[in-house]
């Protein structure tokens, strides 16, 4: 049963929700009708870690002859609308010699393609900066940046069970500079009371909220501002910091109230793959309801201790196993099909995602999904064998982000990972021709546009 | 760099191949080891006061909600439920407040002021204006009363006008009960209460020593993680705070109440990494007894030892680190195989001199310094290394193989690791740390005592090296008795407190205030609580830089 708000009621054909008041709203006078129509573009991204099982994740056949493989079978349906690229090596985590665990390396890089920095305490174990840092902005939150004025929200963070692991950088795929790492919404019951409770609201009082909060943040601001004249210059930037998220807070606020949408249902749950079904379906709605262009779900960390369905082990420890060695818990299966089964379920997490979006048609009678780019990026490249490497990654994108990728297709490509971010940033209108550490970004990677 | 460090602690790569081969096959190092650091900064004492950095800090979230409690007796901990917990983090610079976060003090704020104006009865409670005296001039005085302990500090006039005309503009709208709410909402989102600001007048001098308002918040906060109490406010009034008699005097008052140990528990817990516990998996198959159960019991276990020590007991830093008994309940007990209590409740059981000492044989550090099915002596060893020594071993060489050496039911751990003693590359570093790890090899996995390891006997001797204790042991009593008697070993435990206590990592300049720390450590018989009070005493806690408003160039690194 889908509830609506008190301003849903300008519905677009198909069902869709066009929230022009606020668009109107953030777009110039000097803008014409026709731009304010346009079809706002998307990216998403969808972080799994410890690698995949090289043996059965890529297709066999040609580039677009291809035929999916056991891992990525669950995406057949939707075999027209993603492009796997092959050959997208993370340079920059190869070469980084600060942090000494894998696990950091490739959590931090995966979205900041930048050298992990140690933490105040300068220390860890097994390798890992405790409390290290990914060491600078994420592709993520750099778009948004760019084209996060547009909605209530720049960017919203999903986590399926995101957390859990003690040290900080396999914790955290999205930072908006070193040290400031962007936490995802774990519950989903809390995500929906952040995100589609302040539209569910009842007018008159949702006003006067709305009026007593904008007060606060005046006063607030104010502060602040008086604050920073009398205190140094390291001081007076962490209150700058602080006086741009209370302005980021009153457009979100702003925004929020102006925004028309289906709400979708409330739920809880404990169960992974349950959970992540209600974390996508709140991202989904978000998309629709333009709250924000810009997107991730996480599942679980790096180093994953998720235990998927049906397996004893973590997702972590079957990565560590040989493929041919047989759990002991299970002697029908080895621990190389473990991990196929195990990048199979996220192959079908992410058919699910990529499918709702679909459903969704918008104002140029193309799908929401036709408008995003869902990145599946990885932590590692191997799942299996003890040896992770990030030679070849597995990526896979779904959608077209408007037309700039060209879909169905099985992509032999050969770059480094952040020209992939030069190809989202392009795609998304921006004009920016390098992301990260600029020796191991080349520009877009060439096959994929 | 982001962080002035006096050592970096390059020792941090080479742990990517712990537990696997070394193989040489690359030329061999030039003259070893690099365990030495690079020269420490001296004390010059006739130098003026030299506080260092001390950058803006915001209140943690246990600060935050514990704030809330003593300011308002809220005490639903709106903090602890926020999306981004910061994981406690002291350090100033590793926090940055985010929209999210924001957003989410704007909640915590309504959370509270809702309690606070839920009903008439509540909001005469809160503002002490029953229903007769609804008026600004009752919520005037309710103002003046509340923001100086809010703000933690004495407050200026304007500072309370801009409330009373908020309150007024509010209440014109929406009513009293609405316009009380936002005040206490503003309160809660103003920088003055997020923040503990120290804001120093201009001054000529360099240095200058903080007021008694702002050293009764870093006390407070340092020792009970919360606002300053009513004595340490009259304290400060009375100008008792501008000594260090004065300071001291408080401090041990502070350390006394009970609120004082979560500072102690949350040092040791950084201290040990004793969080990993919750993600330790062991091998079912090498391991079957041990469950998330033991983990999260081994945990209580190391933090009732610490209150049996720290707490209830001695204080010395050398029984945590030898103590011949342990804290278990029955469970626990049972687990370890040893003979313990019969119920629930941690209590005292003495253990095997020969084998046990203190928190290092405990199960939280063993079986999180371990591989899900064997011990990993160099695990082991670069806690003692690296955490109680402070000791410095280079990167993983490039193009050093690291695939795992499988275990061999035929040879113990320790001759499994032999080609890091015989290989002369392997060696070179791994002299510094193997050793140190193998005696803790009557330890297992999961952390319980063994006698052999595949029916061999276990051999837990080796040689202490590039120390001030160098020297044969055998076993971890052994190990641990020369450990505490290291001079080394002693400044890195004062080293470690600094961030819990100061809110920033040490620098070049704290020199001197380690220095007295670590006397004062030493002279006391190696006490924690005469540590914690030391830092009260030192120059980082007591100053700080003069704050020039407008010059961009000061607190620059």
């Amino acid at each position: 049963m889908k509830k609506l708000s008190r301003r849903a009621m300008l519905r677009g054909a198909g069902g869709a929700v066009v929230s022009l008041p606020f668009l109107e709203a953030m777009l110039g006078a000097n803008q014409t009708a026709a731009q304010a129509a346009a079809v706002p573009k998307r990216v998403v991204f969808f972080f799994t870690s410890c690698g995949v099982n090289p043996s059965t994740f890529w297709p066999s056949g040609g580039e677009t002859d291809f035929e999916l493989s056991a891992s990525l079978a669950p995406l057949a349906p939707l075999r027209d609308k993603i492009l796997i690229a092959d050959g997208i090596r993370m340079d920059t985590a190869t070469n980084d010699r600060v942090s000494g665990n894998g696990h950091d390396k490739g959590t931090a890089h995966c979205l900041t393609a930048r050298d992990t920095v140690a933490g105040p305490s300068g220390r860890g174990e097994f390798g890992h900066l405790w409390d290290g840092s990914a060491g600078g902005i994420s592709i993520d939150q750099h778009i948004a940046a760019s084209v996060g004025g547009a909605t209530p929200y720049a960017s919203l963070e999903f986590g399926v069970r995101a957390e859990g692991i003690a040290q900080a950088l396999p914790s955290r795929i999205s930072y908006t500079g070193s040290f400031q790492p962007v936490i995802p919404m774990n519950d989903a019951g809390q995500a929906f009371d952040r995100l589609f409770l302040p539209l569910a609201g009842d007018g008159a009082a949702a006003r006067a909220l709305a009026a007593r909060r904008a007060r606060v943040l005046d006063y607030t601001r104010g502060e602040l501002g008086r604050l920073s004249g009398r205190v140094g210059a390291g001081d007076r930037a962490r209150l700058g910091e602080h006086a741009s998220a209370i302005e980021s807070l009153g457009r979100q606020l702003e925004g929020v109230a102006n925004a028309a949408c289906e709400i979708p249902e409330r739920g809880t749950s404990n169960q992974y793959a349950d959970l992540g079904a209600l974390q996508m379906n709140l991202l989904t709605h978000a998309l629709k309801c333009d709250l924000t262009r810009v997107a991730s779900i996480q599942w679980s960390t790096g180093q994953s201790g998720a235990r998927i369905p049906g397996m004893q082990d973590s997702h972590h420890g079957v990565s560590h196993k040989s493929e041919s060695e047989v759990p002991s818990w299970d002697g029908s299966r080895t621990y190389g099909q473990l991990s196929t089964e195990i990048d199979r379920f996220y192959a079908e997490q992410l058919a699910h995602l990529l499918s709702a979006l679909d459903s969704v048609t918008e104002a140029d009678g193309q799908s929401l999904l036709h408008h995003t780019a869902v990145v599946w990026c990885n932590e590692q490249q191997r799942g299996i064998g003890n040896n992770h490497g990030w030679a070849r990654m597995p990526y896979v994108i779904g959608g077209a982000l408007g037309g700039y990728f060209r879909t169905g297709r099985y992509a032999r490509v050969d770059a480094p990972h952040a020209n992939l971010f030069v190809d989202l940033m392009q795609g998304m209108g921006m004009s920016d021709t390098t992301f990260g550490i600029p020796e191991h970004c080349t520009g877009t990677v060439s096959g994929l546009a | 760099m982001a962080h002035e460090r006096f050592h970096v602690s390059r020792w941090l790569a080479l742990v990517a191949c712990l537990g696997m081969g070394c193989q040489g096959a690359i030329e061999a190092p030039e003259a070893n080891p690099h365990v030495t650091a690079p020269p420490p900064p001296v004390c010059d004492r006739a130098a003026p006061p030299d506080p260092g950095r001390a950058p803006l800090r915001r209140l943690t979230v246990e600060e935050y909600d514990n704030t809330i409690a003593d300011l308002l007796g809220v005490t639903t901990a709106p903090a602890s439920r926020l999306i981004d917990p910061e994981r406690g983090v002291a350090a100033a610079d590793s926090r940055h407040l985010t929209p999210l976060l924001a957003e989410q003090y704007m909640n915590a704020a309504e959370e509270v002021s809702g309690t606070l104006i839920a009903s008439d009865a509540a909001l005469e409670a809160t503002t002490g204006c029953g229903e007769d005296a609804h008026d600004a001039a009752c919520v005037r005085a309710w103002i003046e009363r509340l923001l100086p302990r809010a703000f933690r500090r004495p407050v200026e006039a304007d500072e309370v006008e801009r409330l009373a005309m908020l309150f007024e503009a509010v209440e014109a709208d929406d009513g009293f009960g609405p316009a009380v709410g936002v005040v206490v909402q503003a309160i809660l989102q103003s920088p003055s209460f997020l923040y503990r600001v120290e804001v120093v007048d201009p001054s000529r001098e360099p240095v200058v020593r903080l007021d008694g308002y702002a050293i009764a918040n870093r006390l407070s906060y340092f020792l009970t993680s919360s606002m300053p109490d009513e004595a340490l406010f009259a304290a400060a009034e009375a100008g008792e705070l501008d000594t260090s008699a004065g300071v001291e005097e408080h401090a041990r008052r502070l350390l006394e109440r009970p609120e004082s140990e979560a500072t102690v528990q949350r040092f040791f817990a950084g201290y040990l990494e004793i969080d990993t516990l919750g993600d330790v998996e062991k091998d079912p198959a090498a391991y079957p007894e041990f469950t998330p159960t033991i983990a999260s019991l081994m945990r209580t276990e190391v933090e009732a030892f610490i209150h049996e020590v720290v707490v209830e007991g001695s204080g010395s830093w050398r029984e945590l680190l030898t103590a011949d008994y342990s804290m278990m309940n029955r469970e626990l007990a049972d687990y370890y195989g040893v003979d313990g209590p019969s119920g629930e409740e941690f209590e005292r059981v003495p253990l095997d001199a020969r084998h046990h000492a203190g928190l290092l044989t405990q199960g939280g550090l063993m079986a999180t310094r371990a591989r899900a099915y064997e011990t990993s002596p160099i695990h082991r060893g670069m806690f003692v290394r690296g955490t109680l020594l402070c000791g410095h071993v280079p990167d993983v060489p490039e193009g050093l193989d690291i695939t795992p050496i499988p275990p061999d039911p035929s040879l113990t751990t320790r001759e499994r690791l032999a080609q890091h003693r015989e290989d002369p590359y392997c060696r070179s570093c791994h002299e510094q740390i193997d050793p140190l790890g193998f005696a803790f090899e009557h330890f297992d996995g999961a952390g319980r005592f063994r006698a052999e390891e595949n029916d061999l006997p276990i051999d837990a001797s080796g040689e202490l090296l590039s120390t001030d204790r160098d020297g044969h042991f055998d076993g971890a009593p052994s190990l641990a008795a020369r450990i505490v008697d290291s001079e080394q070993a002693q400044a890195c435990f004062t080293e470690r407190w600094f961030v819990t206590a100061i809110g920033r990592a040490e620098s070049r300049n704290d020199a001197c205030s380690l220095d007295n720390v670590r006397e004062r450590f030493v002279e006391s018989g190696y006490d924690v609580r005469e540590l914690i009070v030391a830092f009260t005493l030192s120059d980082a806690f007591l100053y700080r830089a003069a704050v020039q408003p407008g010059d961009a160039t000061e607190e620059s690194e």
